[in-house]
């Protein structure tokens, strides 16, 4: 079930009100209505891997218990590489088992070796990386003291099941997610209309932005060879933004509908195009997943401590995983080392904090110099999607290649197409206009008029938005 | 509570009216503006008289040039070949020949392996969205052959939405803007340049026994006792069951048999369509076997 499908738009409604119907009775009624609801919601794209999802929670659940009622500490850490090696196992056997063995028989190939080994021809579950995630988190939360675990089995389902987040996040946090779950809501209406305009806003950025710009995009790096150089450079940057429209607005919409229950989940945008360096980039870019990242690997590594040795190691191996979470593809590994490099210059000049605070803060306009960091973060953060996007890397090699062949023969070629022609990129400069002026909130329904607000968002969204075929999330291929 | 519902709700009523507000101003600017697709002219031309019309998929649209048989029989010829068109598509452009009071003295329909082929154009369908309430006939082609039927009909703005690939705010601003496009140049002949090096074909071993929409065409035929001719485009000589058209001659009646009429491979663009050139070549030998031999024993 697509958040931007009918069927979405007739289970929320039933679901809410539901829901709230319930709060007059007991927590303990809402919340299982809530993981029905979720494992329905799961369900509708294969039943199959419901049981999965139910065994990865099973197991999360038992070991954290185990872990704490452990007598040893022996016994504890038997439980906590239990869990994690079952995890991280099941992730592995998924997601990367093809990519090993095929990445193994090129080089043998390479060796003059033929081999065919076997491989899996299953589909990837859908959010097998995000509940992975989830669970992990809690484990190692209990292992170091963090947390106790929790006893209520539907409870803690919820936490990992919940469906605005169960298959592209927010990555939660058990710290952050599991008391909301624990606490009686009441219906808030100011709330709920926040979560209703981040729906709203989320949409726009998904049906508008993302889907406008994928068909060009996806013609584009189809059709890479046949195209000038021009024409591959707007495919690049209308990658940029369908990536950004399609991730942060399926963002929105599941912190929205969250909201609507009375649950508030994690940021994972925060304006991340008006970043002045790329460290910045990513403290707005899914920021849910870098944070993660950062407690659970970075700093147990050593993080920032010790020498530059030690703290350039580790933000390669952080950039590294982070690639290699996106996918089973070479081409993430590359964008995460890619990104590790325009990193390296801030590490080691002890410049990664420098821009913390919201650009051009309580101004209209930038200055110079932001306007030219933010252009030039833009550029480097492309030059990398072009990786992310491309199907193999030889495929975004000769993409680039061809870019500074400077052929600009034929001018525009992405004109031929039928929807629309430079009118995009008019559109993406609103896009950008309407996202500088709220980067100090989280969507842009805010202040005086939101009515009329609101309704030059829908009018919007139903004159420029691709309605044609309902495009999936990219994210939830991860 | 009750104050998120009544405002959700006032937003939900204010939605469904800027889909229908935007459904009758996307409507209007179709039904006024100046032809852009091949479906806005043939509606333009409403009450207007011809002496042959000729109907068919883009077999006919590319291969029939009514500027040369004017010159050569003196007579008004109209093309209204669309891409892709089926059996079905046929049918209703014919009843909308009706529908608009757009006389052909002669019809021509081109038919060939489209006998066997169930379904429509979704080209001509793309065209024919703005119109779908100008008629019954074109109602009953979306209520026969279009899924999405209740939805077109009675949700506003949906049917724009569903089809935003072609109907979007663009065209409406050139519809407004009143740009031209190709579609209409010679009286609804397209020509095709060049030729590709594939010019394989496969047609169909056997014609299917029964066919609904054949039938309703001969029928609608004999009750308007329309003047009609059926005939098969040339076909490149590569073609693999090409005694398919034999068969098709033994069911149609009145037909014509030009699927082997041109055997030279440069004046196709691909297998089954004629090249400007092939188009110059057939429409004379259209003329000659066909309309003056027809005249010379009137």
């Amino acid at each position: 079930m697509l958040f931007n499908s009918i069927s979405y738009l007739i289970f929320l409604p039933i679901v809410f009100a539901i829901y709230w119907m319930l709060n007059s009775r007991n927590l303990k009624w809402q919340n299982l209505f809530l993981l029905t609801a979720s494992y329905f919601f799961y369900a509708c794209w294969d039943w199959r891997f419901l049981f999965l999802l139910m065994f990865s929670t099973g197991l999360d659940y038992f070991t954290g218990i185990k872990m704490f009622e452990a007598k040893s500490v022996k016994l504890k850490k038997f439980w906590f590489f239990a869990s994690i090696f079952i995890n991280v196992g099941f992730l592995g056997v998924f997601k990367y088992y093809n990519f090993f063995i095929e990445s193994f028989e090129d080089l043998l190939t390479n060796f003059g070796v033929t081999s065919h080994f076997w491989t899996l021809k299953i589909i990837l579950p859908v959010g097998i990386s995000f509940y992975t995630f989830h669970g992990l988190s809690y484990v190692i939360d209990i292992y170091y003291n963090r947390i106790k675990p929790e006893k209520n089995i539907v409870d803690y389902s919820l936490f990992v099941s919940y469906f605005p987040l169960l298959v592209a996040g927010p990555i939660e946090r058990a710290t952050h997610l599991l008391p909301q779950i624990k606490k009686k809501r009441v219906f808030n209406y100011e709330n709920a209309m926040e979560g209703f305009y981040q729906i709203l806003w989320g949409l726009f950025k998904k049906l508008v932005i993302a889907d406008s710009c994928a068909v060009y995009a996806n013609e584009i790096f189809d059709n890479h060879q046949s195209m000038n150089s021009i024409s591959l450079l707007l495919g690049a940057v209308y990658f940029s933004f369908q990536i950004y429209g399609d991730f942060s607005g399926y963002s929105d919409i599941a912190l929205g509908t969250s909201k609507l229950f009375g649950i508030d989940l994690l940021r994972n945008f925060n304006y991340p195009y008006f970043s002045r360096d790329i460290a910045e980039f990513w403290r707005r870019w899914h920021i849910s997943l870098s944070t993660w990242f950062r407690d659970y690997l970075y700093i147990p590594l050593g993080g920032s401590k010790g020498g530059m040795t030690t703290k350039i190691r580790n933000t390669f191996i952080i950039f590294l995983v982070s690639g290699f979470w996106h996918g089973a593809n070479w081409t993430f590994i590359i964008w995460g080392l890619l990104n590790a490099m325009f990193f390296l210059p801030l590490l080691i000049t002890n410049n990664n904090r420098n821009n913390i605070s919201i650009v051009a803060e309580g101004k209209m306009f930038p200055t110079i110099k932001e306007f030219f960091s933010i252009l030039l973060t833009f550029t480097i953060t492309t030059f990398a999607w072009i990786f992310f996007r491309s199907n193999t890397v030889s495929q975004a090699i000769e993409f680039i290649k061809n870019i500074f062949k400077f052929d600009f023969k034929g001018g525009f070629q992405y004109l031929t197409f039928d929807r629309y022609t430079i009118e995009l990129v008019f559109l993406l400069f609103l896009f950008l206009f309407i996202e500088w002026i709220s980067r100090e909130r989280v969507h842009p329904v805010f202040g005086k008029f939101k009515s009329l607000k609101v309704i030059a968002i829908i009018t919007m969204i139903l004159i420029f938005g691709v309605f044609s075929e309902a495009k999936e999330f990219i994210y939830f291929q991860f | 509570m009750k104050k998120f519902i009544v405002t959700i709700l006032s937003y939900l009523i204010a939605t469904f009216l800027i889909m229908f507000a935007l459904d009758f101003g996307y409507t209007k600017v179709y039904e006024n503006a100046k032809p852009r697709t091949k479906f806005q002219y043939l509606r333009s031309l409403k009450n207007k008289q011809f002496d042959y019309i000729f109907l068919g998929s883009s077999r006919v649209e590319n291969g029939i040039i009514p500027a040369i048989i004017k010159e050569k029989t003196g007579k008004e010829t109209l093309n209204l070949g669309f891409q892709a068109s089926k059996l079905n598509d046929i049918y209703t452009v014919l009843q909308l020949l009706k529908e608009y009071n757009i006389q052909g003295k002669r019809i021509f329909i081109q038919i060939d392996y489209i006998y066997n082929l169930k379904g429509n154009s979704k080209i001509l369908q793309y065209q024919m969205i703005p119109f779908i309430n100008e008629n019954e006939v074109l109602n009953k082609h979306f209520k026969n052959n279009s899924k999405d039927y209740l939805g077109y009909n009675y949700v506003p703005f949906y049917r724009y939405s569903r089809n935003d690939l072609k109907l979007n705010f663009r065209e409406i601003l050139l519809s407004v803007a009143k740009k031209k496009t190709n579609a209409m140049q010679g009286d609804g002949y397209a020509p095709k340049y060049g030729t590709s090096e594939n010019h394989r074909l496969t047609l169909p071993k056997e014609l299917d026994k029964e066919n609904i929409v054949f039938d309703s065409i001969i029928k609608y035929i004999e009750k308007n006792k329309i003047n009609a001719t059926f005939y098969c485009a040339p076909f490149c000589y590569h073609g693999k069951n090409m005694e398919f058209t034999t068969k098709l001659k033994n069911k149609v009646p009145n037909f014509y048999d030009f699927s082997r009429a041109v055997s030279d491979e440069k004046l196709f663009q691909n297998s089954s369509h004629l090249n400007h050139e092939g188009a110059i070549y057939f429409t004379d030998i259209f003329i000659n076997q066909v309309l003056l031999k027809k005249k010379n024993t009137e």
